[in-house]
């Protein structure tokens, strides 16, 4: 009688632990018989990591994150995780964080090393890698960027507006449509040279969109390289304006100058004597022809002589 | 020598109290607590695929809403109101009727100490056997919830776990425990003090059985709403 | 010997003893008598520190039981036996597992040994046949009688009893009072009754001490209890015989 009420109890009591623990490691993903040994990595920052958090590789669940503690005196943070005991994590292998915490999709990634270089052993310090972590590099680059990104935009309207003022100087309209036209020449020029550049700008922002794509999707680790390129290409875009707004202002200080009539064009086009001159000119010459049909001797002498010789 | 086999005996009459404690107030729960849980989990599972039914949210979320649901709250509180009902005033009535039959007073003439002879084993009880009860209500309860939505078609049971995998927080067993634990706790002391404590005859202890039920469940409310404020 | 000294004790606002003070000698049979509700429980339950009082104390072998750690009090519970008015078997065990109860906690004995201690009980009480019944099963005075054997078991040297005849029918008193008797006298142990049944004190008492208004009244032999003198005790004695064993369940104050 007795005996028959241990055995309930104990078998309730056993029977739920047993329930209590395959299930969590249900839950967790984690293959219910096998054991699981323990890493440690230092991170100096974690990007919202905690306990609890799945460990993959390749994209496969083969553990989970124990604990995360931080270690104020070294500045950084220790990330103690288990990894399935017939998962085994070549040396030279990286830990980093994935994903972002707001989607609720923290994890820590293992970048496998060499499979030929033997297993981590448990208990074992993982690398890491240096250097902050892509989202806060994204972060921190994100003012450098904006301010990068503006300077181009007011550099592009700075050009706009020349190109404007000119168009509004009235001058003669011929010579502004001129002018006009070689500025758009010199533009086509520029872009027609730089034309490589902005295709691989374009193209650069393309594939960081991708990689973005693949970043969230937790594939990427060229973020940061992206980043640069991106860097990278708003420096050149920006010279390239800089070059533009340069050849706008000397175009129109030109058709300025052509307008006031300084230098050999503008005397040219602006000084009426030579026009005048050449009217004349040609008033005289048609004369002297029509001089020539009536009196064809007076000249024929001259011819004569000429002959004579 | 012979005070040495008295206490061998006094601490195997303590265990068979302890052990005829659990049984009571923990293996007999279990049917009860195995209909509730079942049958919660299922409505739960219905009712949420009901709100979300419009929606573009993935079938997934289902399971992540339903799992959580039953871990950090209703496993534990559904059992505690049933066993505050069940075990509270049992131990109340009880200990009730021990008390205005002189029951206590006699064990207290031999020289027990009845408090520990009477009320130890059954808190322990309750202590030891409320997150047993917890874990099965879980179990059964997400079983349920599975049961139905494969049943009706609201959702593949992959679907459900998976959504349940996906938001699973590693401590939600964990404080599901906890709260069991105080429940037990809880729901235990308060039905012995109102036992222990009855006055006037067969009236005194239908009022502390009812006393034992009603305050439970307030003290389980209050407990529950202290714990998540301070432990989530 | 136990002495009980200036003893006082109220619930809330209402006084039930007053300066009481009583001994009780070794070996003798004390009935401790009065109306219902004139405090006689109360009293008894002082003496095995189940209550304690406002003021005076209560010496049992020179050992004050109202000040004493409560471990030190349950050692001294063990000299007591005491019979409840009800009985207070245990009702989830049977009668064999009520007599045996305090032999398994606070008795060296073996576990034939404590079989045979508790046949032998039974035996006492004239209950020899109803090991295996449950107190449910039982009748009033069967169930006194398988309390008094549990009282017994652990050859106590006080017992107290508590309204032993209340509720009886005049046969089953009287089968109680030879046992009181025969128990005060095989085992030498020393009784205290409250009781209001004064047929039964006449039967066994050595002496009686008499509760009225909220004190000792009268204390005395057996043999002087008709005092003309006293109208109150008097009154309260011949009320008594008139309705001698056929008393309602009385309940105590407390």
């Amino acid at each position: 009688m007795n005996y028959s009420n241990e055995v309930k109890v104990g078998l309730s009591i056993v029977l739920a632990v047993v329930v209590l623990i395959v299930g969590v490691r249900y839950f967790q993903d984690l293959p219910i018989l096998s054991s699981s040994y323990l890493l440690t990595a230092n991170f100096e920052n974690v990007s919202g990591l905690s306990a609890g958090n799945p460990v993959r590789l390749s994209g496969v669940n083969v553990g989970t994150v124990e604990s995360v503690q931080l270690q104020q005196d070294e500045e950084t943070v220790r990330v103690r995780f288990r990894v399935n005991e017939n998962v085994l994590i070549p040396e030279g292998s990286m830990a980093e964080v994935r994903g972002f915490s707001a989607l609720g999709g923290v994890r820590l990634g293992i970048r496998p090393g060499p499979s030929s270089n033997p297993p981590l052993q448990p208990g074992s310090i993982i690398d890491t890698p240096s250097g902050p972590g892509l989202l806060d590099q994204l972060t921190q680059q994100g003012p450098e960027m904006t301010s990068k990104v503006d300077s181009v935009l007011g550099n592009t309207s700075r050009a706009t507006e020349a190109l404007a003022s000119q168009m509004e100087e009235g001058g003669d309209l011929q010579q502004t449509l001129a002018s006009l036209r070689n500025v758009a020449t010199t533009l086509e020029s520029v872009s027609g040279g730089e034309e490589e550049t902005l295709r691989s700008a374009i193209q650069n922002l393309e594939a960081l969109t991708a990689d973005l794509e693949a970043f969230t999707s937790e594939n990427s680790d060229s973020l940061g390289v992206t980043v640069q390129r991106v860097n990278q290409n708003l420096t050149r875009l920006e010279q390239n304006l800089a070059n533009l707004e340069r050849t706008t202002a000397a175009l129109g200080s030109f058709a300025e100058k052509i307008n006031s009539g300084e230098g050999t064009l503008g005397r040219l086009a602006n000084d009426p004597s030579l026009y005048n001159n050449l009217d004349s000119t040609s008033v005289q010459m048609n004369r002297l022809l029509r001089d020539l049909q009536e009196n064809p001797q007076r000249y024929l002498e001259d011819m004569t002589l000429v002959r004579m010789f | 020598m012979g005070r040495a086999f008295a206490s061998v005996r006094e601490v195997r009459t303590y265990w068979t109290n302890f052990i005829t404690q659990m049984v009571r107030i923990g293996v007999e729960s279990i049917p009860i607590v195995a209909l509730a849980a079942a049958f919660t989990g299922a409505v739960l599972t219905v009712q949420t695929a009901y709100q979300l039914q419009t929606s573009f949210v993935p079938n997934t979320i289902i399971g992540s809403i339903v799992v959580p649901s039953m871990m950090l709250e209703l496993a534990a509180v559904i059992t505690a109101f049933i066993l505050a009902g069940r075990v509270g005033a049992r131990i109340a009535a009880e200990l009730g009727t021990m008390r205005v039959s002189e029951q206590i007073d006699a064990l207290e003439v031999m020289g027990l100490n009845s408090i520990s002879f009477l009320i130890l084993p059954r808190v322990l009880a309750g202590v030891v056997m409320f997150p047993a009860l917890y874990i099965f209500a879980c179990l059964i309860g997400i079983g349920g919830g599975l049961g139905i939505a494969e049943a009706a078609g609201l959702l593949s049971t992959t679907e459900f776990i998976e959504g349940a995998r996906q938001f699973y927080q590693p401590f939600d067993p964990y404080f599901g425990l906890i709260k069991s634990i105080t429940f037990g706790f809880i729901i235990t002391s308060i039905a012995c003090y109102k036992g222990y404590y009855t006055q006037g005859g067969a009236e005194g202890v239908g009022q502390s059985t009812t006393e034992a039920a009603v305050q439970s469940c307030v003290f389980v409310l209050l407990a529950d709403l202290a714990l998540a404020v301070l432990l989530l | 010997m136990i002495q009980i000294e200036h003893l006082h004790k109220s619930f809330g606002d209402l006084d039930v003893l007053e300066d009481v003070s009583l001994n009780i000698h070794e070996g003798e049979t004390l009935a401790i008598i009065g109306q219902s509700g004139s405090g006689k429980s109360v009293l008894m339950k002082h003496i095995v520190g189940l209550l304690s009082p406002d003021r005076g104390r209560v010496l049992v072998d020179d050992v004050d039981i109202c000040s004493v750690p409560y471990e030190r009090l349950r050692e001294v519970r063990k000299h007591f036996g005491v019979l409840f008015q009800g009985g207070a078997l245990f009702d989830s065990m049977t009668s064999e597992e009520n007599v045996a109860f305090p032999l398994e906690y606070f008795s060296s004995r073996s576990p034939a040994e404590i079989k045979a201690r508790v046949a032998e009980c039974l035996e006492l009480v004239r209950m020899p046949d109803v090991g295996p019944k449950k107190p449910a099963e039982l009748s009033g005075g069967m169930r006194k009688r398988v309390a008094l054997a549990r009282a017994i078991a652990l050859e106590p040297k006080y017992i107290l009893y508590d309204e032993p005849t209340s509720g009886l029918d005049p046969k089953t008193s009287n089968t109680i009072d030879e046992l009181i008797q025969q128990l005060a006298e095989e085992m030498n142990v020393t009784s205290v009754v409250v009781t209001h049944d004064m047929h039964s004190v006449f039967n066994i008492a050595d002496r009686a001490a008499f509760l009225y208004g909220k004190s000792l009244h009268w204390v005395g032999p057996i043999d002087a209890i008709h005092n003309r003198d006293d109208p109150v005790l008097d009154s309260f004695v011949t009320a008594s015989e008139y309705h001698v064993g056929t008393h309602p369940t009385a309940s105590s104050p407390s």
